[in-house]
């Protein structure tokens, strides 16, 4: 009975996605209302497929594809993939609500819903397939599909040749990945990620090395790790703001979804060990780098994308600690990076849509014009800080005490200092809009108010989060045991 | 019974969020503000019979950790008891906090809520939900500094208030997650007696940035710029902030540390910081005496807080205990009706048996204190002025500044590098790796099949 739900959960997306590809002749509204409907109920399917499975793992449809490898359409929804999924459908269905706003008037919109709804479902079958094969294939279609968002529907001049970096750069890390499964299947036999691990034996102590090698540069890629984050900046600020937040709040965790099954889960912590100081310090370079670079750049909307390369940092930091509280503060960050991270772009996104400025020196005084607006954004600011009573307090903690319980406890010390940066360039940008006088020429234009109210949503949100975090730690927990298979200590 | 604390602590925070929240309530007569924290206060003594009571309510805010309560300890209450007093007096403190925008309420609630957060911090049993509550009261604060005491520089100043407050927080997170790895809980009583009574003692790096938490929140000097500012808030508003929340909860901390401290050769170290903020506290009187009141507030904070560190050496939890309600008093009760234009006008007008104890501290200091005292405690003072400054200004900008050029070049370099070279070379691995997986994977069919 889980399964039906959890084919559900993914066939949903993909299905509207065909249909709304046939809807050229519907008005936007429907298209709008279709796809919100259609992404709601794949996520109360899954929800659905958790409450009844139990939590355990379920496979889904044996029936062999390709012989050779035992290749079959296989489902699962276990510890590891629970949050990832549940982090993807969140916030696509928060950021179609906001969508409902954004997007008033757009070429195309039922190709530009189609591809959306494509995008969505290729990170959920990323999250859900458990046969390397199908895995990769969603992998691409991801890329593929938000490539075709960016190419059709970016906002600027240059969207030709920024769509080519970002699919230049994110395929290179993908064939990377593609050359590690191959090697993995044939080796091992089987492209069944549940049975792969059994097979590893064949496979020597520098063969695996190598692999985790490969697999974390071209995970690393996705999940725009200094130097590997090139693409993402200028990706993130042409694409239309849903595609943005899509971006920004779910798809980098793809990145920390991929480091999490294959090279922890699939060639074991030992096998990562030697690499961990590597891991450490790139991650630390990533907080620090996105974190100053936030205080150098003055178009708002790539301030925000220069925080996700800080905030991908925190998640990798986590990961490498490869101490349980680490990894379970990773997997809880996953999560609460997806919500802050796209308050702070429907904040920022309103700003732009409401002013029609993207430059810090030309924008201020909001607090005056747009009250709500500038609390928002305040409060999107103080909770990526890690503040209470917003839930990254609580990932927060967890990660930095990974970091000093690693074997490299100075990095962990070392690691105290991003929030710091954090809180700097959070609330420098939240003061900086809000505070002041309003720039005589500036005009405020009244935003659609599902824009707002998806904002508002994101608040309550991370506010409950952080006073009930039960559920969330309890999520981390399994997926943290399940990733190093220890006690949370 | 056992409810008492936390229905004290549930009142606080529900007063101030519907003051503020509910615009009658906002609008309504400023009696209707003050009465009820003489109400909350008076209640507030019922505690007292509480002392050594187990708590009634425990929460599991974080399930994976220890739950956390509210304890009856004998200083926490005390303290959480003179906490409520002091907000009371501060509400009915004349003349009136400056209705901030014409709203009063918006400050009584604020200030109920902080009153309700510091009595939870000061009787939480457990680190990290102290940690997160001393988080809140930090932010709030800086909320009201940015709202009342800054509105014309919001931005910067707040905004350098923040991060000094925050460098504070994530000193005390991190000597809380240290303890944690050393004594394997949160509960505070159990962590702290693990780390005192281990034969190496507790590590020195937690002591240090215990310290330094300490430091931030009692506004020692150098980290003594948003004492300072909050010197600025309307009166009231300024002397509450600065006697019932941070700075009183800095001198908690630094109690509660105690048996790690008297264990430790750190004794030695913070006798003589203590005795160099001595005197800087003393030659900070004698320069500030003929001016503002508030001045002199912020003496006697910085006064308090290197008392404390200086009565480290044993007589901590009586010192403790004695200073801050003589503090209120001094600060609070005490001030003429009519506000002086300085100290020494404010001395003349006040009671006659303050007023002879005030010349005959003056007299002291003018005729018998050492010479040798004034002098260390100008050296001390500027070299606490200038670190204070180095920190809040020069440091803080220069380090942000080499950082953000360091990494705008770094990131033009590799912007440049990645339209350039790297974005070819990235083309060819593409186009190489691309090849290579075709070819392998033609290999394996052919191999399969």
């Amino acid at each position: 009975m889980a399964s039906l739900w959890l084919v559900l959960s993914l066939a949903l997306p993909w299905v509207g996605a065909g249909a709304a590809v046939l809807m050229s002749r519907w008005r936007l509204v429907r298209i709008k209302a279709f796809s919100l409907v259609v992404v709601g109920a794949s996520a109360l399917a899954l929800l659905g497929a958790v409450v009844i499975g139990h939590g355990h793992a379920d496979l889904f449809l044996r029936t062999e594809w390709i012989p050779s490898y035992h290749a079959a359409l296989r489902l699962e929804l276990d510890a590891v993939s629970l949050p990832f999924a549940l982090n993807v459908l969140g916030v696509a269905l928060v950021t179609l609500a906001y969508a409902w706003g954004y997007f008033d008037q757009v070429a195309q919109p039922h190709l530009l819903y189609a591809l959306l709804l494509a995008f969505i479902g290729g990170m959920l079958g990323t999250c859900l397939f458990s046969d390397a094969i199908l895995f990769f294939i969603c992998w691409e279609s991801m890329l593929v599909s938000s490539s075709l968002l960016l190419v059709g529907w970016g906002e600027g001049d240059d969207t030709r040749r920024i769509t080519q970096t970002y699919f230049v750069y994110t395929q290179a890390g993908s064939l990377l990945i593609l050359l590690c499964l191959a090697w993995l299947i044939v080796t091992t036999g089987t492209s069944n990620m549940a049975v792969m691990a059994q097979g590893l034996a064949a496979v020597t102590p520098p063969q695996r090395a190598l692999l985790a090698i490969g697999l974390l540069l071209g995970f690393g890629i996705k999940l725009a790790v200094v130097p590997l984050h090139v693409w993402l900046p200028d990706a993130h600020s042409i694409a239309p703001m849903p595609v943005t937040i899509l971006l920004a709040a779910a798809m980098l965790s793809m990145g920390a979804y991929g480091i999490v099954r294959f090279p922890l889960m699939l060639l074991g912590a030992e096998t990562i060990r030697p690499l961990e100081p590597v891991l450490l310090v790139v991650a630390l370079g990533t907080q620090v780098y996105g974190a100053l670079m936030c205080l150098v750049v003055r178009d708002i909307k790539r301030i925000v994308a220069y925080s996700s390369v800080s905030q991908m940092g925190y998640v990798l930091f986590g990961l490498a600690t490869l101490s349980a509280t680490g990894v379970a503060g990773s997997i809880m960050h996953v999560i609460n990076h997806g919500v802050l991270k796209a308050l702070l772009f429907m904040s920022v996104g309103i700003v732009i849509r409401a002013t029609g400025r993207r430059q810090i020196e030309q924008l201020g005084g909001l607090g005056t014009a747009l009250p709500r607006l500038a609390i928002t954004l305040l409060i999107a600011a103080v909770a990526m800080a890690g503040l209470p009573p917003f839930s990254a307090f609580h990932s927060e903690w967890m990660i930095l005490s990974g970091g000093l319980r690693s074997d490299y406890p100075l990095l962990g010390y070392l690691a105290f200092a991003t929030p710091l940066l954090t809180a700097g360039y959070g609330l420098w940008l939240g003061f900086r809009l809000s505070s002041g006088a309003m720039p005589a020429d500036m005009g405020v234009e009244r935003v659609h108010p599902a824009m707002t109210w998806a904002a508002y949503g994101l608040i309550a949100v991370t506010f409950i989060e952080d006073l009930i975090p039960g559920p969330l730690y309890a999520l981390a927990d399994a997926a943290a045991q399940a990733i190093l298979g220890g006690a949370l200590r | 019974v056992g409810l008492l604390l936390p229905g004290l602590v549930l009142l606080y925070l529900l007063l101030g969020i519907v003051l503020m929240a509910l615009p009658q309530c906002r609008r309504m007569a400023s009696i209707g503000h003050r009465a009820p924290s003489l109400v909350l206060a008076l209640g507030s003594l019922l505690l007292l019979t509480q002392i050594g009571q187990p708590s009634a309510v425990e929460l599991r805010w974080i399930p994976l950790l220890e739950p956390a309560a509210l304890e009856h300890g004998r200083t926490s209450i005390y303290i959480a008891v003179i906490v409520c007093w002091s907000l009371c007096w501060a509400q009915f403190s004349t003349p009136q906090p400056v209705p901030p925008k014409g709203d009063s309420g918006l400050w009584s609630g604020w200030s109920y809520l902080l009153c309700g957060l510091a009595v939870a911090a000061l009787t939480v049993n457990q680190f990290l939900v102290r940690v997160a509550l001393l988080d809140l009261i930090a932010l709030a604060i800086v909320i009201l500094l940015a709202l009342y005491a800054l509105p014309s520089a919001l931005s910067l100043k707040a905004l350098q208030q923040f991060l000094l407050l925050r460098l504070g927080d994530l000193a005390l997170l991190l000597m809380v997650l240290m303890l944690w790895q050393f004594s394997g809980t949160f509960h505070i009583d159990t962590a702290l007696a693990a780390a005192s009574a281990s034969a190496s003692g507790p590590p020195p790096l937690l002591l240090l940035f215990g310290l330094l938490a300490v430091g931030v929140k009692m506004g020692m000097p150098p980290f003594d710029s948003w004492l300072r500012t909050a010197m600025e808030l309307p009166r009231g508003m300024g002397a509450w902030v600065v006697s019932g929340t941070l700075p009183l909860l800095g001198a908690y901390l630094l109690y509660r540390l105690q048996a790690l401290i008297v264990s430790s050769y750190a004794l030695v170290a913070l006798a003589l910081l203590g005795i160099l903020y001595m005197a800087v506290g003393v030659e900070w009187l004698g320069r500030e005496r003929a001016t503002s009141a508030d001045r002199q507030v912020a003496w006697l904070t910085i006064h308090g807080g290197l008392g404390v560190l200086l009565s480290g050496t044993g007589a901590m939890g009586a010192y403790v205990l004695s200073f801050l309600p003589l503090r209120m008093v001094l600060v609070m009760v005490w001030r003429p009706r009519s506000a002086p234009a300085s100290v020494s006008a404010a001395v003349e007008a006040g009671p006659g048996l303050l007023r002879q104890f005030s010349r005959a501290v003056v007299a002291l200091e003018e005729r018998t204190l050492l010479p040798a005292l004034h002098t260390l405690g100008r050296v001390a003072r500027t070299v606490a002025l200038r670190t204070g400054r180095l920190l809040e200004m020069d440091l803080f900008s220069r380090a942000i500044d080499w950082a953000a050029e360091g990494t705008l070049r770094f990131g033009g370099l590799l912007q440049q590098a990645h339209t350039g070279q790297i974005h070819t070379y990235v083309l060819w691995v593409t186009v190489v790796l691309g090849g290579v997986v075709l070819s392998a994977a033609l290999l394996a069919s052919a191999g399969g099949g």
